[in-house]
């Protein structure tokens, strides 16, 4: 059965993130390295990993960010095809 | 101020404060120079240098508040929200970051290095992904401008899992409001028909326990409750290690008349508040009743008097987050403006208006909790035409105060008696007019 067109990939397997006060920290317990994301991909990230569902996470994130929606959404799909390049996100 | 067969004396905007005989206050009166020496009241003729000053100039908003929403997922008794039956729109995402944004851009260098947002309602997280998305937008923004974000909501706990940890992750303090175990917050804060709330906001209050957020409980108590509250407080502080617990009388409204509840008598409150303190400091939690800070002077008790700027759903900027129709019915008007796209836009004259506000009846400037309780609620208690009487909160309030100064004096044989003697109590508490007017003080200053 296909996935749906915007199924949200989800954090790999031995990630572990914290809130820190401007991003997101990263730790890779797999890789034993950690990285820092700041804002606004630490937002996506933030409310990815809280399972919003891409509509929610563009109108979310057009907001946070000033953008349009169409932009957004574009923003979005770039930056989480780069994760899942990195390794950060595996596809659901 | 009485105090059984002694005077107190308080002096808190130079930090003195005494407790003497009769003869002593009449040296007191007569400017004894010795006398005044050792009780450090020889500064108070430059007092009111020292008094706090509310804001001028140009708005100082000390947090932005933001109501998400009017709506609210319980039916508790004592709501003066009315919002379990609210139909309005929440507030668009575009909206709550535009009032962030703007709050950020206008006001946050002036006032230090932090971005300071406070969430109200109704309950907040009825509207989720507005708080979600102002939250973030404040983070990108603090990033940006090297500020510091804090965060800070007054939330009924009744969601799930997913949202009491998002909460727990981004605010620094999380005020739930949790008034005891099962029957009581049964009784008092139920969900739509008459459901029970308890185990709902119990799992949020272990989640916040839990999370990098302060968890301060918000405990109201009624005169079905008072009797309980030392219970109370051993629960909640055995059960959940809050940080902080902050005790209210419940205030009397039609929809808590509707429901049987009753606000709780002044002085058995009072003692029963005292009696909580000291139990849940005994736990390491920080308690608090608001209006009796004595360790703080304030010109102000709430956002009124802070030019604090509160944004509606629909974008309406007041200084106060209660319903308009409430301050309307005072005959007041709270509002100051509007926040869209492009940024706030304030009426000097509105602010100045609301500034205006901050004046004390007759029957706070001379009561000896004035500069700690300020006159509580501008709309609830010390509204213009308001009686010159003391009222409930009044005498609690007036109570709670002595028993904290003499508890800053270790006078706890003291303590004891007062909270043993209702004729003391009451004695204190009816004191009126407790300034003292020393020949040697220019006392046209504090008119």
């Amino acid at each position: 059965m296909p996935e749906p067109k915007t199924a949200n990939p989800r954090p790999a397997p031995g990630l572990a993130w914290a809130v820190e006060t401007h991003g997101i920290r990263l730790v890779d317990h797999a890789r034993g390295h950690g990285r820092f994301i700041a804002y606004p991909e630490a937002a996506l990230w933030d409310l990815l990993t809280r399972r919003r569902s891409r509509e929610t996470l563009t109108r979310q994130m057009a907001a946070v960010c000033g953008r349009e929606l169409s932009e957004t959404e574009q923003w979005i799909e770039t930056l989480l095809d780069s994760w899942l390049d990195q390794g950060l996100l595996e596809k659901a | 101020m009485p105090v059984m067969d002694r005077w107190l004396l308080h002096a808190p905007l130079v930090e003195a404060e005494a407790l003497v005989n009769g003869r002593v206050l009449e040296l007191v009166r007569q400017g004894d120079q010795g006398i005044l020496e050792e009780l450090g009241l020889t500064q108070m003729n430059q007092a009111q240098a020292l008094e706090p000053v509310l804001p001028e100039g140009p708005p100082q908003p000390g947090f932005l508040g933001l109501i998400p929403t009017r709506g609210c997922n319980m039916a508790c008794s004592y709501c003066a929200f009315g919002a379990a039956g609210h139909q309005g729109r929440d507030m668009p995402l575009e909206l709550a970051a535009n009032a962030v944004e703007a709050y950020c851009r206008s006001f946050c260098r002036n006032q230090g290095d932090t971005l300071e947002v406070h969430f109200f309602g109704g309950e907040p997280m009825h509207a989720p992904r507005v708080v979600e998305t102002a939250v973030h937008k404040a983070r990108y923004l603090a990033a940006q401008e090297g500020l510091k974000p804090r965060f800070e909501m007054a939330t009924n706990g009744i969601y799930g899992p997913a949202e009491a940890r998002f909460l727990g992750d981004h605010l620094e303090t999380v005020v739930l409001s949790f008034d005891g175990p099962g029957p009581i917050q049964n009784l008092h804060r139920p969900l739509p028909g008459g459901r029970p709330s308890f185990e709902a906001v119990a799992r949020s209050a272990s989640i916040f326990s839990e999370s990098p957020a302060t968890l301060c409980l918000r405990v109201c108590v009624s005169a079905a409750s008072a009797g309980l509250l030392l219970d109370t407080t051993e629960f909640l502080c055995s059960q959940f290690q809050p940080g902080m617990m902050v005790f209210e009388a419940l205030q009397a409204t039609p929809e808590s008349a509707a429901a049987g509840l009753e606000p709780p008598d002044p002085f058995v409150f009072a003692k029963a508040c005292w009696r909580a303190m000291a139990l849940a400091r005994s736990f390491g939690v920080e308690p608090v009743y608001a209006a009796a800070r004595v360790d703080q002077v304030q010109a102000a008790f709430c956002p009124v008097g802070r030019d604090c700027l509160i944004v509606s759903p629909s974008g309406r900027v007041s200084g106060c987050y209660l319903l308009a129709r409430d301050w309307q019915q005072r005959g007041l008007d709270l509002d100051l403006g509007q926040v869209d796209e492009n940024g706030f836009q304030l009426s000097r004259e509105a602010l100045e208006r609301v500034r205006g506000l901050c004046g004390l009846p007759a029957r706070c400037r001379g009561c000896l909790a004035r500069w700690h309780c300020t006159g509580g609620c501008k709309v609830n208690q010390t509204y213009p035409g308001c009686p010159d009487e003391y009222n409930d909160f009044c005498r609690q309030t007036r109570l709670l105060t002595t028993l904290g100064l003499l508890e800053t004096l270790e006078c706890h044989g003291e303590i004891e008696k007062l909270l043993e003697s209702d004729s003391a109590q009451e004695r204190l508490a009816g004191h009126y007019g407790d300034e003292l007017r020393p020949g040697w003080m220019d006392m046209e200053a504090y008119a």
